[in-house]
């Protein structure tokens, strides 16, 4: 076991371990890539720190499985969940099943690292977290009736569609609701609020 | 032949002989009457004889049986006898007496010499000796010693007489020869004249009738000759009239034969002919009323018959487009070269098959469904061709419609598919896109910084290179699957056409964390199909068995597809999964339009496959799999199977 930080990467992609290896290491973190959940499960020594960086798509086990395996194996590591744009219930899912992240592909490469680093600083498992909650909560007391209605649809990964369906209300309206809930809330994407919401368990 | 002379002849001889019998019964008659005569007067003569002699001599006779023979003729009384009746005798007819003892000694003879000798024997002597009645019979002498000297030639009765003493018994037996010479003569005379009389009368008689025998004998041969030979010659004629019928009878019954046979033949050639007429007539009837064209040209080409549907449909009359050759229609569109391969068959003699795009009068193009064939003599010299067209220009816009409505329907299910795999589609797109913006801003940082090095901008813009090519083939796979292609059948490995949708197959797999197993055979028969098509059934059925794997664990979420080599050149595909499965009520409404399980489904992909494979000629059908899930097979016939062109 070592105390060496180090980034696991599980994604089938080979084009996008290679590049998430060349990416992760340039900024001098240590990289292990698996093409397969199996491949990461045999490979990975119980308790070696760092953060696994997931595709929740993938043929056999999907990343969710592999949470779940987590869960049943007790190995405690903090996952961020990489997912195909507009995966939005998928992503809620995995944060709900102990993700502390995710992001969407394709990504920023800055918010990536930052987003990796950060996990590996430990500072989502700190303290920050019930500060951070205080706000998230007193930017939600800012929130209509409505907009707390489509946040918590939006948040569950329903579409402007499935929403306004929901709502009885016209797309279109529920486009201006979500500007003003990004706003008021200060999401800078949809990922961002997703996690807001799901660290206020909004539902 | 009656022999009447003959007969006549036999009939006479009879009537002499009765006559001869009757002269001789006659003399015999005249004889005995002379014997019985005679032989009563030796009697009487010899009584007389007796009377004298007896009362002297009967010692002598007695006695003289003791006496030596030799001795007798010397004895007085002998000689006293002999004198005695020589003296008796004289006058008398009587040339000879003998005496006989009762021995039979013959103690006196007027011969000496036959005195002496027995008589015992002599059948006169016994019946007069032994049974005392004279017995008689002629006798005819040539010499005979008498009292009187020697006679000659005399018919004499010789008479044996017993002699008694009164009526005492007999003690002797006189032996008297009487001379009948002239009695027996006139006896002979009379005997002879009435032989003659009769002979003559007779003679004459039948000297008479054996004339007119003879003549009516003359007559009746002649007659008979006469007759016979008429006989023969009526039978001559009867024969020959026979035979002369006869060959009448078997010259008329082979005429008749003949003309019953003629008769027949005739009957038979009618009903021929008018059954060939009748052919003639209906095969003609059936080419005039035909609606396929009919055209038969001469060895050249030039046409000499078309029949009314040709005109019909091309517009030329029968009279504007004899003499001149078929090549009238043509249109243009079709090579050249077929036009030779049609005209090489036909004139080896065989059948050519094909579709001809034609021109007709006014200028319009028709397809006509052809068969050009030659039509031979009896002895297999082609002499003329036959066409017989179809006119299938409506058929083909029929087919055309259809296969187009079917290309469309093919289309929109490929749309569809694609639809459905969108996402999946996108998630596939996003891997390259993600590297590509990635690398990009990489390279970018680098360049804003300024301690960019080559070799690591080299690295970055390779990648961006290489998944720009990776995300720009998956867009080309995508768009040549939904392009709106015609159908064109060709023939096709079905492995091939797996492997060519396997990579959008790994993309729907990835999506929906299924595996996919491909099992191919090692070598399949081709089969003739489109290529687009085939690929969107197998992706469709693939995607639904993915699908209906969603619910399932990941690690068993494993879709396979397998192709083998069916009956016939055929080649079947089946594509199980690990899913929930069908109901078996659902098994065959599955391939129902609008029947879906799925909450976002149409219900289309599967009655479209099905529409595509029985296009195609093959059959599409579902089972549940062994043990779990369901799998979907698909067969299609090989290319040595007609193809066929239903819709």
């Amino acid at each position: 076991m070592t105390t060496e930080k180090t980034v696991y990467v599980v994604d089938d992609d080979e084009a996008v371990r290679r590049f998430l290896r060349g990416l992760i290491g340039s900024i001098g973190l240590g990289v292990k890539a698996y093409a397969s959940a199996q491949e990461f499960l045999d490979g990975y020594e119980a308790g070696s720190p760092g953060c696994l960086l997931l595709d929740i798509r993938m043929p056999d086990m999907s990343g969710l499985e592999l949470q779940a395996e987590l869960r049943r194996r007790e190995i405690d590591i903090p996952v961020i969940i990489l997912t195909g744009h507009g995966d939005v219930k998928v992503a809620v899912h995995a944060m709900k099943a102990g993700a502390v992240d995710f992001i969407e592909k394709p990504f920023n490469n800055e918010l990536l690292l930052h987003g990796i680093q950060k996990v590996i600083a430990g500072s989502l498992h700190s303290s920050g977290t019930r500060v951070r909650r205080q706000e998230i909560l007193q930017r939600v007391e800012t929130l209509t009736t409505r907009e707390r209605q489509v946040l918590g649809l939006v948040a569950a990964g329903e579409t402007n569609k499935g929403v306004a369906r929901h709502l009885g209300i016209s797309e279109k309206t529920v486009e201006i609701h979500r500007a003003n809930v990004m706003e008021k809330m200060q999401a800078k994407s949809l990922a961002e609020l997703v996690k807001m919401a799901v660290l206020l368990e909004v539902e | 032949m009656f022999r009447l002379v003959r007969l006549f002849l036999v009939t006479s001889a009879i009537a002499f002989a009765t006559v001869s019998a009757a002269v001789v019964f006659y003399r015999q008659s005249e004889v005995d009457l002379l014997i019985a005569f005679a032989e009563s007067q030796n009697v009487a003569q010899a009584q007389a004889f007796a009377n004298t002699i007896w009362p002297r001599f009967s010692s002598y006779v007695t006695s003289a049986l003791d006496s030596p023979k030799g001795a007798l003729p010397a004895r007085p009384e002998t000689r006293a006898i002999h004198e005695v009746l020589t003296s008796l005798t004289a006058g008398l007819p009587v040339l000879k007496v003998k005496i006989y003892d009762l021995e039979g000694l013959t103690v006196y003879s007027s011969e000496p010499d036959e005195m002496g000798r027995y008589a015992t024997d002599n059948p006169g002597f016994i019946i007069a000796a032994r049974e005392g009645r004279p017995a008689s019979r002629l006798t005819f002498r040539n010499r005979i010693s008498s009292f009187e000297g020697t006679a000659q030639n005399r018919d004499l009765v010789e008479s044996y007489l017993p002699i008694r003493q009164r009526d005492g018994p007999i003690e002797g037996v006189f032996e008297l020869y009487s001379d009948v010479t002239p009695l027996v003569l006139r006896i002979e005379a009379s005997t002879v004249k009435m032989a003659v009389g009769f002979f003559v009368i007779f003679g004459l008689l039948y000297g008479m009738l054996l004339i007119v025998v003879q003549r009516a004998d003359g007559t009746i041969k002649r007659q008979y000759a006469d007759i016979t030979k008429k006989n023969a010659a009526l039978e001559g004629e009867v024969a020959e009239r026979k035979r002369a019928e006869a060959a009448l009878t078997e010259a008329h019954d082979k005429l008749e034969q003949r003309v019953e046979d003629r008769t027949r033949k005739l009957t038979e050639e009618i009903a021929e002919r008018r059954r060939a007429e009748d052919n003639l007539r209906k095969q003609s009837r059936a080419v005039e009323q035909s609606p396929a064209m009919t055209i038969i040209t001469d060895l050249e080409g030039k046409i000499e018959y078309v029949n009314p549907r040709f005109t019909r449909v091309t517009g030329y009359a029968l009279e504007e487009i004899t003499g001149k050759t078929p090549s009238i229609l043509k249109s243009g569109e079709m090579p050249r070269a077929e036009y030779e391969r049609l005209w090489k068959t036909i004139t080896a003699g065989k059948e050519w098959r094909g579709e001809i795009h034609n021109r007709k009068k006014n200028g319009e193009l028709f397809w006509a469904l052809t068969s050009i064939s030659p039509i031979m003599d009896q002895r297999g010299a082609v002499t003329h061709f036959l066409g017989i067209a179809e006119d299938i220009t409506q058929r083909k816009r029929v087919e055309e419609d259809a296969r187009r409505h079917r290309n469309e329907l093919a289309h929109t299910g490929r749309v569809i598919v694609m639809g459905e795999m969108a996402t999946s589609l996108a998630h596939e797109l996003n891997q390259p896109l993600t590297v590509i913006s990635g690398c990009a801003q990489v390279c970018l940082d680098k360049l804003r910084s300024g301690d960019a090095t080559s070799g690591e901008m080299l690295d970055s813009v390779e990648q961006v290179a290489e998944q720009a090519q990776r995300a720009s083939e998956i867009i080309r796979r995508t768009r040549s699957f939904l392009r709106k292609e015609e159908d064109e059948r060709r023939p096709i490995d079905l492995n091939d056409t797996i492997r060519g949708v396997e990579d959008l197959l790994r993309v729907d797999a990835r999506e929906q964390g299924a595996t996919i197993d491909l099992d191919l055979a090692n070598r399949l028969p081709p089969v003739w199909a489109d290529f687009i098509q085939i690929q969107q059934v197998v992706l469709n059925l693939a995607h639904n068995g993915m699908e209906a794997m969603a619910g399932s664990d990941s690690n068993q979420r494993r879709l396979t597809i397998q192709t083998l080599a069916g009956e016939g050149g055929s080649v079947e595909v089946a594509v199980r999964d690990t899913g929930h499965g069908i109901p078996t009520e659902n098994l065959a409404r599955v391939f129902d339009p609008f029947f879906t399980t799925k909450p976002s489904g149409l219900g289309m992909g599967l009655a479209i496959s099905r529409s595509i494979v029985e296009a195609h000629g093959g059959r599409l059908w579902a089972a549940s799999n062994e043990g779990i899930g369901a799998v979907f097979r698909f067969a299609l016939p090989g290319t040595g199977e007609p193809r066929t062109y239903d819709d």
